[in-house]
This record gives C-alpha cells, sequence and structure tokens, in this order.
C-alpha cells in the first residue's frame, strides 16, 4: 500500500473525522449512540453503504451525465440502504429493531452523498473503495465513543458488562436525548482542544 | 372525525416528540441555519411546506403504488426520488409564481432534500400506519416542530455569539449543549404524562 | 432531455432489481424470525405451557373474519390443557401495538408480551425494554456455580417474577436444561431447607422461586426483589391476573384530555382495548370461560 493510499485510508479517524471535524451525518450520532452495539451496529450499516455507493459510483462516473449525478448517486445509496436493512432484519431483527427508522435514514446521511459527491466521482475504484472503508470506520469510531460514554455514564455497563458497580447509580440522562446532545457537543470540543494543542 | 387524536398526534410531533430535540431528525440544518433568526425561520416555513407536501405524496405513492404491487421494500428508494422531485418542482413553481417567495425561500429548498427530517416524517407516517389526514396533520405538526427548534435555537445562539465562551467549544459543541439544555426543557413535557 | 431521463430510469431499474432478488433471499429468514419471536412470545405469556406445546386453532367468527388463537398444554401430548394465548393489536401513539397475550381456562391474563411497537422513541420504546435480563441471567448462572445442589424448587412466591424467569431461561435453552436435570425428579419439600445453604445465605435472606415443574430455582432474596422491580415491564401490573372486566385504564371521561398530553397515555390504553377486545372475541371463540371456583 502506498503512502497515499495509507493517508487515503487513516484520514477518516481523526485528521478528517466525519463526525468530530468535518460534523456530518450527526443524526444517527445522536440517536442510536444509547448503547455500544447499537452504536457499532449503525456504523458497520453505514460503512457498507459507503463503500458500496462509493465503489459504484466511482465504476459508473464516467458513464453518467453530470447534470443527474445526484439523483444517479442517491439511487445508488438507497439500494444499498435497503440492502441493508433487508439483512439486518433477518439476521440481527434485536439491532434492526433498536436502529429503527435510522436505517432507512441512512440514505440521507450528508456523510455518504458528501464522498460520492467529493470523492467517488473523481477518483478510482481502488482509492474509492479505501476511502469509503477508512470514512466508514471512521464514523463508526465517533459512533462507538459517544456511544461507550453514554452507557457507562447512563447505566453503568458497557456491553453488558457492569464497569461501575451496583453502587453507582446512573445518571439516566445520559442515554435520554438531551445526554447526546451533551456528550456530542463535548466530545467535538475536545477534539477542537486536541487540535489545537497538536497544531 | 376523531379530534382527539388529531390533537395528540399534532401536540406531540410539535412537543414531546419534537424532531430535532427528541428524535435527532434534521440536525444539519438545524446546525447550520440557526445562526441568525431570520434565516431560521425562512427555512422554518421551507420545512413546514415540504414536510407537509412530502407526507401526502409519500402517502399516496405507498398506498397506491407500492402496496398493491407488494414491493414495500422498495421504499426508501421510491420515497428519496419523489421528495427530491417534489422539491425541484417546489422550487420551480415558486420561482415562477412568486418570485418574493423565492427569495426568502429559495435558498433553503435545495438544502431540504438532504435533510433527514422530511424522509424521517414519510416513513414515521408508514410505520405508524396514519391515514390520510392523520398523515397530513402529522407532517405539518411535524415542520412546525422542527421550526420551534430552530428559532429558539437561532435566538440562543445570537446571544451566545457575544458570551465569552471557551474557545474550543465555540460555534458546533455550544450549539449542542444548548440544544441539551432545550432538550431537557423539551423532557418536561413528557412529564405530562406520568399518573 | 431524453437521454437523461433514460439513463436515470435505466438506473433505478436495475436497482430495483437488485433488490428484488435480496428480497427474495431475506424473506424467508425474516419470517423465520418472527416465528421464533412469537414462539418465545407465547411461551412467555403462557408461563405453565413453557416447556409443553401449543396447538394453532383457527376460528371463524360470525362476522367472516377468522381469528387466530392457541392452546396451550403443559406436555408434549396434549393432555394438560394450560390455557389460550391469542394475539392482540391495536393503533397506539405512532405505531401498531401487538401484544401477545396468555389466558387460562377462568378467563384470567397469565401473562403478556409485546411483540411490535414503534412508541414514542425514549419513553415509549421502552415499554418493555429490561436492562437486567442479562444481568438476572448471570445471577442465576453466578448462584448456580455456588453450591452443590444451585438450583432449588419450592413454592409459587411470585407470578410476575416468574413469567420473566422463565422468559430468561428460555433465552437460554441450555441453561434450561440444566436445571431441568438438576431439579428434574426431585422432592420439592425436601429442598425447602437446602436453598439457603446451598446459596450460602441465611434462611431470612432468601426467597425461592417456583417456575413451571420441573423447573424451578432459587435467588437470594435481594436480587429476587431487584428482578422483580427490574424485570417487570410497568404495564404488567394491571394485566395479570385480571379477568376481562377487570383491566384497569383512565376512565373514559378523562381519556380525552389525558391523549392531549401524550403518547405514552394513548399507547397504554391501546393495550388495554386492544387485549379487552380480543379475549372478547377469543371468550367467543372458545365457548366461554370457566366459572372460577371460590
Amino acid at each position: 500500500m502506498s503512502v497515499s493510499l495509507t493517508r487515503e485510508f487513516t484520514k477518516g479517524f481523526i485528521r478528517e473525522n466525519p463526525v468530530f471535524r468535518i460534523v456530518l451525518g450527526l443524526c444517527p450520532v445522536l440517536a442510536v449512540t444509547t448503547s455500544l452495539k447499537n452504536g457499532i451496529g449503525m456504523g458497520f450499516a453505514a460503512t457498507f453503504v459507503l463503500v458500496g455507493s462509493n465503489v459504484i459510483v466511482s465504476l459508473v462516473r464516467k458513464g453518467i451525465p453530470a447534470r443527474i449525478r445526484i439523483p444517479c448517486y442517491i439511487v445508488v445509496i438507497a439500494s444499498f440502504v435497503t440492502v441493508v436493512d433487508l439483512v439486518m432484519a433477518g439476521y440481527t431483527p434485536e439491532l434492526h429493531k433498536s436502529l429503527g427508522i435510522f436505517i432507512p435514514l441512512i440514505v440521507v446521511n450528508c456523510i455518504i452523498l458528501g464522498r460520492a459527491e467529493a470523492f467517488a466521482s473523481k477518483n478510482t475504484v481502488g482509492r474509492s473503495f479505501i476511502d469509503g472503508i477508512g470514512m466508514g470506520l471512521g464514523f463508526t469510531f465517533a459512533l462507538a465513543i459517544t456511544a461507550a460514554v453514554r452507557e457507562i455514564i447512563g447505566t453503568g455497563k458497557i456491553w453488558d458488562l457492569v464497569l461501575l458497580g451496583t453502587r453507582y447509580n446512573p445518571v439516566l440522562i445520559a442515554v435520554l436525548a438531551p445526554g447526546a446532545f451533551i456528550t456530542l457537543g463535548l466530545l467535538i470540543g475536545l477534539f477542537n482542544l486536541l487540535e489545537r494543542k497538536e497544531g | 372525525m376523531d379530534w382527539g387524536r388529531l390533537f395528540a398526534i399534532a401536540i406531540g410531533a410539535i412537543l414531546i416528540n419534537n424532531f430535532v430535540l427528541n428524535r435527532f431528525l434534521g440536525l444539519c440544518p438545524f446546525l447550520g441555519v440557526s445562526k441568525q433568526l431570520d434565516a431560521a425561520l425562512g427555512m422554518g416555513f421551507a420545512v413546514i411546506f415540504v414536510m407537509t407536501m412530502a407526507s401526502m405524496v409519500t402517502f399516496g405513492i405507498y398506498n397506491y403504488v407500492l402496496a398493491p404491487f407488494g414491493i414495500e421494500f422498495l421504499r426508501t428508494i421510491a420515497f428519496i426520488l419523489v421528495i427530491a422531485t417534489l422539491v425541484q418542482f417546489v422550487e420551480m413553481v415558486i420561482e415562477k409564481t412568486s418570485p418574493s417567495l423565492y427569495r426568502s425561500l429559495g435558498i433553503y429548498l435545495p438544502l431540504i432534500t438532504t435533510n433527514c427530517a422530511v424522509l424521517g416524517v414519510a416513513v414515521l407516517n408508514i410505520e405508524s400506519s396514519y391515514g390520510f389526514i392523520e398523515t397530513v396533520v402529522h407532517g405539518f405538526s411535524a415542520g412546525i416542530g422542527f421550526t420551534i427548534a430552530l428559532v429558539l435555537m437561532a435566538g440562543i445562539r445570537e446571544r451566545i455569539e457575544l458570551a465569552d465562551v471557551p474557545e474550543s467549544l465555540r460555534g458546533v459543541p455550544v450549539a449542542f449543549i444548548v440544544a441539551g439544555l432545550m432538550s431537557i426543557a423539551f423532557l418536561g413535557f413528557s412529564g405530562l404524562a406520568a399518573e | 432531455m431524453i437521454r437523461l431521463t433514460l439513463v436515470l430510469a435505466l438506473i433505478t431499474f436495475v436497482a430495483s432489481l437488485g433488490l428484488g432478488f435480496v428480497y427474495e433471499s431475506t424473506v424467508p429468514k425474516i419470517e423465520e424470525q418472527k416465528r421464533v419471536t412469537d414462539e418465545l412470545a407465547r411461551r412467555t405469556a403462557l408461563p405453565e405451557a413453557a416447556c409443553g406445546v401449543f396447538v394453532r386453532v383457527k376460528y371463524s367468527a360470525a362476522a367472516g373474519d377468522s381469528f387466530i388463537y392457541y392452546m396451550g398444554y403443559r406436555n408434549a401430548d396434549t393432555t394438560q390443557f394450560a390455557g389460550y394465548v391469542t394475539k392482540a393489536a391495536g393503533r397506539g401513539y405512532s405505531s401498531t401495538i401487538e401484544t401477545v397475550l396468555g389466558v387460562d381456562g377462568n378467563g384470567k391474563i397469565t401473562g403478556m408480551k409485546i411483540t411490535h411497537q414503534q412508541e414514542t422513541p425514549g419513553l415509549g420504546s421502552r415499554i418493555e425494554e429490561v436492562k437486567t435480563t442479562k444481568s438476572v441471567l448471570d445471577a442465576i448462572k453466578e448462584l448456580a456455580g455456588k453450591g452443590e445442589t444451585p438450583m432449588v424448587a419450592v413454592d409459587m412466591v411470585d407470578s410476575t417474577g416468574t413469567v420473566r424467569c422463565l422468559e430468561v431461561m428460555l433465552k437460554d435453552q441450555p441453561l434450561c436444561g440444566e436445571i431441568k436435570d438438576l431439579v428434574a425428579g426431585g422432592d420439592t419439600s425436601a429442598v425447602v431447607d437446602l436453598a439457603p445453604k446451598a446459596l450460602g445465605l441465611s434462611p431470612e435472606d432468601s426467597t425461592a422461586v417456583f417456575c413451571s415443574p420441573p423447573l424451578a430455582f432459587g435467588v437470594a432474596k435481594g436480587v429476587m426483589d431487584k428482578l422483580r422491580a427490574q424485570a417487570t415491564p410497568w404495564f404488567l401490573k394491571q394485566f395479570v391476573s385480571k379477568a376481562k372486566g377487570g383491566l384497569l385504564v383512565a376512565t373514559e371521561d378523562t381519556d380525552q384530555y389525558i391523549q392531549a398530553i401524550t403518547g405514552a397515555t394513548i399507547s397504554s390504553v391501546t393495550v388495554t382495548e386492544s387485549v379487552r377486545e380480543a379475549m372478547t372475541i377469543l371468550e367467543e371463540a372458545v365457548g366461554g370461560f370457566k366459572e372460577e371456583t371460590p
């Protein structure tokens, strides 16, 4: 793997993290991060769609007239989302139930259309594939961190593992709606702080 | 006509399950267009309009096209295409018929295509098995709920601009924290339920 | 213009075709999941038949609608009748709420399980969420590892706890089998004294819970209280052991006001009403419930 491909892959984690740095695709980040399991499930679902749509968009990028490219991308993305939706309903029904309407809503996740438009439509299949995986994992990483923080504070547990013991009185608000906003706000702030320290 | 039920749907969508603060839908415009009060109002009206229209159209598509053929699994793809087309169409009509309205709403319309609140309201309508009237009421109230949250947020952010916020938290992070506090306030509406 | 339309149509066509294939291949799997969920719900709703069998019955009402219910039996050869299980469905605040409902021969509700709902996220969607299911299971396993006589049968102490613990066990079939072997054929009265000892507790500290024979086990009192408090869905109280007329809901006068304020109320009213309706049809279908002998 050349240096630039490695860069393409790792940029999604910190430097261009779609959630913490570019602040895109926030709806699921807030909605499904009540538990680490849900967060990671959502992350992988979005990664699959991202990689799939990136590859297809970059494959057909020369054949699509510029004027209708956005509707075409949306169709491609929506198809992958439906695949994820059906497969999850069949194989992981619990997860499918708890992610609810946020699975169909992956379609309008700005990250995915954003990568199709900004990257896959201008780059080769290989690079688009790597970009999809990198960005997808970066997104998953952001979901996982947010979910972990909320789950630990809100329930004292993580992934069914009792972390803070029975004496810990869970702060329920962390897993309710307000906790999502505040946790994500503070996490973005933390990333800003880290960046400023580095730069 | 069950007015009680319609009223419940409206109050539910506006206050209790506020699209932004409780269902987390439409966050991108919520953060992007909430810097100024005027812009927030414009965006809000555009969203109310599109959400109501989208609710009606997707209701028809689902019940008269997808369901009769048993191809409900094409829901996502059909809805997003319909919404994108609808937004384009609305934009063209407004441009032709009312230039003044176009000047105030026009720039927000393209943003709405990728607003997940619009697809969200369409999907929720279907999953809630609402009838036509309920669908329209739900779409309209969801838009109002979105606008209320957006306008409140814009009002607060205009003031926060002047406040002494730690540098790392300026902009989006502090907006999220404010949204969290607003969400706590809105949580109070659900408390009306108990006992 | 025509070319643009054609390209878009072609892409949509190819995409839909692909989705059709995916749909065809996932449908059986999705149906299978639904079947398993329903089966598990039936066993939760009628705990007495948890290790027995259910027989599907189709009843054609006078109006021409057919109504499905199940006869639950304690044993596999369908000689010991335990009760009926049926499904109630009603439109809640933002979804259709489906409830699987167990009723004994006297028309009393033995248990229920919500199998489908998409009510208020964060509030109503926790309608039945039980956070401690896993830890209860862990607690049982932990207790099982403590003494020589790990699982002990005693008496009917708490029926909702029973419902729940059965569900927990059924979720984990191997554990179910383990417990079965341990107490099968055992004299239940003889183990009353053993329970606390086996668990390393003083008699005052322990509560024993009876499930369905031959499933049984004992747990520490504190654990049981916790289990009961956290594992019982909030709505269950007003249903279990209630006959048709006895379901508690807000009185009809106040319904309108309450409905306007919250989705949660609508959801619970829906559950109650749909359950009541299902019981009326069930009563008709089975030719009336037995009068309860005092």
